[in-house]
């Protein structure tokens, strides 16, 4: 009786998270693998065909996957370098200017994201910010930022910079820095001390953040759709327009996200397992 | 030659307006076990944190080895320190650990391996290579740390507390093993400690700190017969402190009358009559007797009012007057030989009395 009751109280708590889950996130997972499995129509025709799978090799779309891969990890290369900085600097601040950091860090992300890329726009712009400034120094060439992948790799480290810092800053924050003093006493110059004793330490926050930012970033569409223009495509602009812009194709869109949400499975399944074995 | 290991002169630090280290000067010799005694925040660990380069004094000099070491950063200083919490490298196992000192000076992998194996075996964990810090026990975690800082051969041990986190029994093992590694290695320690029994057990000469200065320097038997302060005798041991004013001098002995009683010290410098002055006695050097007693200078009798069975002594608090009040302590030979409201005759050598010089700085 008492383990029936205890199963019955089980199975109502765990009634929101599933059903969140099954309607969120099971559900339209199963309507794409469904939709990838069938042939287009308007919008799709509901007869079983593979042909999306075959289509989906396209040199067309390899050579657009390795770009937006290019920009991903370049993307979480740029973040790594400057929110690694960011977060030590921050954690070694006493409390209250802390806090004054994290939200100077945050910010971003508490304005509406498409108008700051309309910002972003307008700085890079020609006869923009950049632009007049790089003139000003005495640069006569014209530089348009705008429409180029550079444009788009600033846009995105933008964007995800806090979802590097964080991870960082947790791990830097627990970090005991005695450690450092130890190294030091020990013979290890600065350098020598963040190699062998700080950056081994702090490795899940870097693994941890690397993740969030090169998934984030290979699947976005707003920043390359504003700032990286027609010539600037990422995976994820071939997944919308695929969905909304004709001609449509919804399998072949369908097919899309599945590919790549493989591949990110792919890393996230690497990351544990390397982080398992270091543990 | 120059026969000191390392020299403190005038050394100070300030953190903002707090000054954590006042004006200490100090030599210590090479070899020496040498102990900074204190309770915390008296400076001693902000001294060893001098030492060690962590921080740079406000004012002073640090010679290590007869070279000036100041502004010289820790890895320069052919000074090791043993930390509090041990801070051995979570992500490295034991070997790793130990080795780590020696891969930064760029030994060969075939130089640094006998030194760490040696290394282990003289800290008894030969065997233990393989396993990481936090699969140890406290105590084999002390001795890795004990290992890693003396892989290197440094000239001084600089060391915090680093028994502080051991229980009594494991810390009365590693005393006595401490000392040992120190003469059979014979580097300069430098002992951080705030246990006064820990310092009298191990040192060849304590420096007792107080409020970031050092109020004396001696070896364990000065400190604990002769305490240069009131802070000193309180610190160290246990004692009777008994005021009183100073009622006739014959150096280096003093008459003192304490409210009424009258008794006999050791007095130097040379005190002038009238003053009032602290004596210090301690508990163990008055002997009680219920009968008659052996022929003293400071001889009274008293009443039992307490006593504290300790095991192999007990405590009595015999009650001399209305204000005075002694503790004794005596080894159990006969434990029940006395008895609360006993009157008992007590008594002791004059020399065992001290006139305590005033306290320099409260």
């Amino acid at each position: 009786m008492e383990k029936q009751r205890e199963r019955g109280q089980l199975a109502l708590l765990l009634l929101p998270s599933t059903l969140w889950l099954g309607l969120f996130f099971l559900a339209p997972l199963g309507i794409i693998l469904v939709i990838s499995l069938v042939q287009r129509g308007g919008p799709v025709a509901w007869q079983l065909d593979g042909s999306t799978y075959v289509r989906l090799l396209d040199p067309l779309y390899l050579k657009i996957f390795l770009r937006s891969l290019t920009l991903a990890v370049l993307t979480t290369f740029i973040c790594l370098l400057v929110g690694y900085p960011l977060a030590y600097y921050i954690a070694q601040r006493p409390p209250r200017l802390r806090n004054l950091l994290h939200f100077f860090v945050l910010l971003p992300l508490w304005a509406n994201s498409l108008v700051l890329t309309y910002a972003w726009m307008v700085l890079l712009r020609p006869e923009g910010f950049f632009d007049s400034l790089l003139h000003a120094l005495g640069f006569t060439e014209p530089i348009s930022l705008l429409y180029t992948p550079t444009a788009v790799v600033i846009g995105l480290v933008y964007w995800y910079l806090p979802f590097m810092v964080y991870p960082i800053y947790g791990s830097i924050e627990k970090f005991d820095f005695t450690l450092i003093e130890a190294a030091h006493d020990l013979g290890a110059t600065r350098f020598q001390a963040f190699r062998k004793v700080l950056l081994p330490l702090t490795m899940p926050g870097v693994m941890a953040g690397s993740l969030l930012v090169f998934i984030s970033a290979l699947g976005t569409f707003v920043v390359p759709a504003l700032l990286g223009g027609d010539k600037t495509l990422m995976w994820g602009n071939l997944i919308q327009q695929r969905f909304l812009s004709t001609p449509q194709d919804w399998p072949l869109g369908a097919g899309l996200s599945l590919a790549m949400m493989l591949f990110a499975s792919v890393g996230i399944w690497l990351y544990f397992r390397v982080n398992r074995e270091s543990a | 030659m120059d026969e000191s290991s390392v020299e403190l002169k005038n050394l100070s630090k300030q953190f903002g307006a707090h000054s954590a280290v006042r004006d200490v000067s100090l030599q210590i010799k090479r070899g020496e076990f040498f102990s900074l005694l204190g309770p915390s925040g008296c400076g001693k660990t902000t001294t060893l944190r001098l030492l060690a380069g962590f921080d740079n004094p406000s004012s002073g000099e640090i010679f290590i080895n007869g070279s000036l070491a100041n502004g010289a950063p820790p890895y320069a200083r052919d000074v090791n320190l043993v930390f509090q919490s041990y801070a051995l490298f979570p992500h490295m196992n034991v070997y790793q650990n130990v080795a780590f000192g020696l891969e930064m000076k760029k030994l060969s992998r075939s130089q640094i391996q006998p030194m760490v194996e040696a290394a282990l075996s003289l800290v008894r964990l030969t065997g233990l290579e393989s396993r990481f810090p936090k699969q140890l026990s406290g105590g084999q975690q002390q001795r890795v740390a004990l290992a890693r800082a003396l892989v290197t051969h440094p000239s001084v041990l600089l060391l915090d507390e680093p028994l502080g986190a051991l229980d009594l029994k494991l810390r009365k093992e590693m005393q006595l093993e401490l000392k040992k590694l120190q003469r059979k290695l014979n580097i300069t320690f430098i002992y951080v400690t705030h246990d006064q029994e820990e310092a009298l057990t191990m040192s060849d000469r304590i420096a007792v700190m107080h409020h970031g200065r050092v109020v004396q320097v001696g070896r364990p038997e000065e400190i604990y017969e002769q305490p240069a302060t009131r802070f000193v005798a309180d610190f160290i041991g246990e004692t009777n402190f008994i005021e009183g004013e100073i009622i006739s001098c014959d150096p280096p002995w003093v008459k003192v009358d304490a409210q009424g009683i009258q008794m006999n010290a050791l007095g130097i410098p040379p005190y002038e009559k009238g003053r009032e002055v602290v004596i210090a006695i301690r508990p163990e050097k008055i002997w009680i007797n219920k009968e008659s007693a052996p022929p003293s200078e400071n001889q009274f009798t008293g009443l039992i009012e307490e006593l504290v069975y300790l095991g192999t002594d007990t405590r009595y608090l015999v009650r001399l007057s209305d204000e005075l009040i002694l503790t004794v302590r005596q080894q159990n030979l006969d434990h029940s030989a006395f008895r609360k409201g006993d009157r008992v005759y007590l008594g002791w050598p004059a020399p065992c009395a001290q006139v305590l010089h005033p306290e320099t700085e409260a």
